[in-house]
């Protein structure tokens, strides 16, 4: 199976490998894996006070596929805001870096992943706020599928 | 029941030829690799009854046996001695066996990472397939020998926790989504042990 040049190339310069601290309170933190291959994905993101996405990071354990999928996403959402982020489908992943079909399932964790890392915030955040506050950037009902 | 292809007569389900005229049928597509081999639908299997069967099966479909016979019996014998094979392989592989028995019962085992959240097992998979990493890295033989064995000893405990599950009768209307969340953790546990098992050769004694 062929590797297309964008797959080769984040597997072998990827971008944003790391973590971020998971007790941070701007920081979500998504964990995904995949039991069709047993691939393990962790995608952070650290959200500013805009509701803008500063940082990601991403630490994934599988196939150069999944690897490229989980870097190119982590490329992605920086500078977008979560509602933006949250737009990102597995297919425009698949697309970018030309996944045959027997790869699609990488692009669909990777897809998986950012809206885990996005739950998990607005989760961090509505925990921050029991009264349910003001949801302005991020919150819970800023939530659109 | 089916009808004989050839005399109308009327074939019990899993007969492979029939009664009245004796000649062989084809699969039927609701013949299961349990009903393929006569076996009961469990999942502890005895492994020499599982070949058994399988020969006892097979000798009486052999292709040889229909070489003067026409065309749609050769197909059907071939047909029927090839899904034999398939069945014996299935069921002695206790993760297809514990999946088709799911299936049989209408749960169909999670492929999707949505339906399977396992969060505190995923945790624990990111923090080893990490410690492989490091071991890899640092070219730590024994650490890396150690890590395949804990991964071996994690299935056979998942296969026997499996069990344990399967062997409760009511299974099939009260667990059978949480064996199949249970079942979904095999694939990455054998991934752990595949590469930590071809790290530690690879990192072994080298002179």
């Amino acid at each position: 199976m062929q590797y297309s040049q964008k797959v080769i190339d984040h597997y072998e310069n990827p971008r944003n490998v790391g973590a971020l601290d998971k007790d941070d309170p701007a920081v979500g933190t998504g964990l995904v894996g995949a039991p069709a291959c047993g691939d393990v994905m962790k995608l952070q993101i650290r959200v500013s006070g805009e509701g803008i996405i500063e940082d990601a990071r991403f630490k994934t354990f599988g196939c150069g596929s999944a690897i490229a999928s989980s870097s190119l996403v982590t490329e992605w959402v920086k500078g977008k805001t979560v509602e933006e982020a949250l737009q990102i489908r597995n297919t425009d992943v698949a697309r970018e870096l030309e996944l045959p079909p027997v790869k699609v399932h990488c692009s669909v964790l990777a897809e998986d992943a950012i809206k885990a890392a996005i739950a998990d915030y607005q989760r961090k955040r509505a925990a921050a706020r029991p009264d349910g506050g003001d949801p302005g950037d991020g919150g819970p009902s800023s939530t659109r599928r | 029941m089916t009808a004989c292809w050839s005399c109308q007569a009327a074939v019990p389900l899993g007969e492979p030829v029939c009664g009245a005229c004796g000649r062989i049928q084809p699969v039927d597509p609701r013949e299961d690799c349990y009903a393929l081999l006569g076996l009961p639908r469990e999942f502890a299997l005895d492994a020499a009854e599982v070949d058994g069967r399988h020969r006892e099966r097979s000798r009486a479909v052999h292709p040889d046996r229909f070489a003067r016979a026409s065309p749609r019996e050769r197909r059907f014998a071939q047909e029927r001695a090839t899904r034999l094979n398939d069945a014996r392989r299935l069921l002695r592989d206790w993760r297809q066996r514990a999946a088709h028995l799911l299936r049989l019962a209408g749960q169909e085992p999670f492929g999707d990472p949505r339906a399977a959240s396992d969060p505190d097992f995923l945790e624990e998979q990111l923090a080893l397939r990490e410690a492989l990493e490091a071991a890899r890295g640092a070219g730590d033989a024994r650490g890396l020998e150690a890590l395949a064995r804990d991964a071996a000893a994690r299935l056979g405990a998942l296969e026997r926790e499996l069990a344990a599950g399967f062997a409760d009768e009511g299974w099939y209307s009260d667990h059978a989504p949480r064996l199949a969340r249970r079942l979904s953790r095999a694939p990455f546990l054998e991934k752990l042990a595949g590469e930590a098992g071809r790290a530690a050769a690879l990192a072994g004694p080298q002179a």
